[in-house]
C-alpha cells in the first residue's frame, strides 16, 4: 500500500507551478495580486499596440466546441477575416456553415448571407465600441469582439480572479508570451507576440459553467499595414442581391429603423 | 471497470435528451446565428470573453440544463462505439452518422429511443446524431437570424417567391424550405 504522504509529495512535485497556483486561487482570493505584474505588463503592451494601429487585417482560424445533448463534443472550424480601421470601419468575413459578411461604415451595418446573396441593413452606432455593444446585446458573435472595442479591451481583466504569465510558446514562427486567466466560470488563455508589435497570437476561452467545458480557440495572423482602398468599407450590393427586412430579435420589422 | 447503470435511469436520461433536442428552437435563432449559424442546438463555447461571462450569469445560464446525459460521463460511451460498416451522411449542416440500419432522426425519437437504448447496449453500434436540422433555414428576419437554422416553420405563413425561389414569410421573417 502506498504511503499517503509519499503520494502527496509525488503529486506536488509532478504538478506544474501554475496548477497549484490556480487551485489555491479558488479558495484564497486575497493571496497576492489577482493579475501578476508580469502578466499585466504583457497585456498592457498588447493593448497599447492595438490602440496604436491605424488599420489592420487579421485572419482568424478558429475552432468552437459544441457539446451535444448526450455528451458528444463536436468541433466546428472556421476561417474568418476582419478588416478594421478604427474607430468606425469594419469589414468582416465570418466563416462557418453559413458564411456571413458584416460591413460597417460608421453609420450603417450591413449583414449579408454570402452564399444566398441576401442582405439586411440597419442604422448603427457611430463607433466600433458602440457597434460591438449592440451586437453583444443581440447575442451576435463576431471573432475578436473583445479587442474590437476599446472599452471591452480595457475591461477584459476586470472579472479576472487570477492571471499569470506562464512562459513562452512558438506559434506560427513567432515567440509569444503565454498568459492564463481564471474567472469564476470562465478560463481563458492568451498568447501575445514578443517584439516590436505585441499582438494576440492565439486565444482560448473555456466555458467551465457548461457541461463538457467547451472551448473556443482562435489562431490569429495580423497584417498591420493592409492599405485598404477608400471604398473598402462601403457596401455595394451585387446586381442579383436581394435586400430583406432587418428586425431585432424581438421586434417586428416595422418597428426597426431602416436606413 | 465501468459500472453498469440502472436501465430505467439510462432510459429516462435518454428520453429527456431526446425531448430537449426535438423541441423547436426558433426562439434561440439568435443564439445560433451568433455562434456562426447552422448550429446543432448543443451548448457552444463563446468566441469572446465578455460573451462567455455574460452567458454564465444566472438569468441567461440556460445551457447546462439542456445538456442531458447519464450522470457519470463514462456511461455515455455506449453511444459512441466503433463499427466498421457505418454510413456517413453530411448535408447542409446536418451530420448524421449511423450504423447503417437505424436512422436516428428527430421524427423517430419518440418511437425509437427505447429501441436504440437497447440497441446501443447490445450491439455496440454507434450514432452521432447532430440535432436539430429539420426543415428550414431562416434567410433573414433579424440581425441574428441570417443563416440560422430552425427545425420548424411557425404557423400562419404565406408562401412567396423571390427571384424564382420559394420562401415562407412568417412574422416578418423569410424561411427557406
Amino acid at each position: 500500500m502506498k504511503h499517503p504522504l509519499r503520494t502527496g509529495i509525488c503529486l506536488f512535485l509532478a504538478l506544474p507551478a501554475f496548477v497549484s497556483l490556480v487551485h489555491a486561487a479558488e479558495d484564497a482570493d486575497t493571496e497576492g495580486p489577482a493579475v501578476t505584474p508580469e502578466a499585466k505588463a504583457v497585456y498592457d503592451r498588447m493593448s497599447a499596440t492595438l490602440k496604436g494601429l491605424k488599420q489592420y487585417s487579421v485572419t482568424v482560424q478558429s475552432s468552437q466546441d459544441e457539446v451535444l445533448n448526450y455528451g458528444y463534443k463536436l468541433q466546428h472550424n472556421a476561417n474568418s477575416r476582419l478588416d478594421v480601421e478604427p474607430p468606425n470601419h469594419l469589414f468582416a468575413e465570418v466563416g462557418g456553415s453559413v458564411p456571413k459578411r458584416y460591413v460597417y461604415d460608421g453609420k450603417t451595418l450591413t449583414l449579408m448571407n454570402v452564399a444566398q446573396d441576401y442582405y439586411a441593413q440597419t442604422q448603427a452606432p457611430d463607433s466600433l465600441g458602440g457597434l460591438v455593444d449592440a451586437l453583444i446585446n443581440h447575442d451576435v458573435e463576431v471573432p475578436l469582439m473583445d479587442f474590437l472595442s476599446q472599452s471591452l479591451q480595457d475591461s477584459l481583466l476586470d472579472g479576472v480572479k487570477r492571471g499569470r504569465l506562464i512562459g513562452t510558446s512558438q506559434l506560427d514562427g513567432k515567440t509569444c508570451d503565454h498568459l492564463a486567466f481564471r474567472e469564476p466560470d470562465v478560463d481563458w488563455q492568451l498568447w501575445v507576440s514578443q517584439g516590436k508589435e505585441a499582438l494576440p497570437c492565439k486565444i482560448v476561452i473555456t466555458t467551465r459553467y457548461t457541461l463538457g467545458d467547451p472551448q473556443y480557440q482562435a489562431v490569429l495572423k495580423w497584417n498591420t499595414s493592409p492599405g485598404f482602398k477608400a471604398d473598402h468599407f462601403t457596401f455595394v450590393p451585387g446586381k442579383d442581391a436581394t435586400r430583406i427586412p432587418f428586425t431585432a430579435n424581438n421586434l417586428p420589422a416595422s418597428q426597426e429603423e431602416q436606413p | 471497470m465501468i459500472a453498469k447503470i440502472p436501465f430505467n435511469a439510462y432510459c429516462a436520461s435518454l428520453a429527456l435528451a431526446v425531448a430537449v433536442a426535438a423541441a423547436p428552437i426558433v426562439a434561440d435563432a439568435g443564439r445560433l446565428a451568433g455562434h456562426g449559424g447552422g448550429g446543432g442546438g448543443g451548448a457552444r463555447a463563446h468566441s469572446s470573453v465578455h460573451q462567455a461571462r455574460s452567458a454564465s450569469r444566472p438569468n441567461v445560464q440556460r445551457q447546462r440544463p439542456n445538456v442531458q446525459r447519464p450522470s457519470n460521463p463514462k456511461h455515455s460511451s455506449p453511444l459512441i462505439n466503433s463499427k466498421p460498416d457505418k454510413n456517413i451522411n453530411i448535408s447542409n449542416n446536418n451530420v448524421n452518422i449511423n450504423g447503417g440500419h437505424n436512422n436516428w432522426n428527430n421524427d423517430h425519437h419518440d418511437d425509437h429511443y427505447d429501441h436504440h437504448d437497447d440497441h446501443h447496449h447490445h450491439h455496440n453500434d454507434w450514432d452521432i446524431d447532430y440535432h436539430p436540422i429539420a426543415t428550414a433555414a431562416i434567410v433573414t428576419g433579424t440581425v441574428l437570424a441570417i443563416g440560422s437554422i430552425v427545425n420548424s416553420i411557425p404557423p400562419d405563413c404565406s408562401q412567396v417567391y423571390r427571384n424564382g425561389t420559394e420562401y415562407y414569410y412568417c412574422n416578418n421573417q423569410y424561411y427557406q424550405p
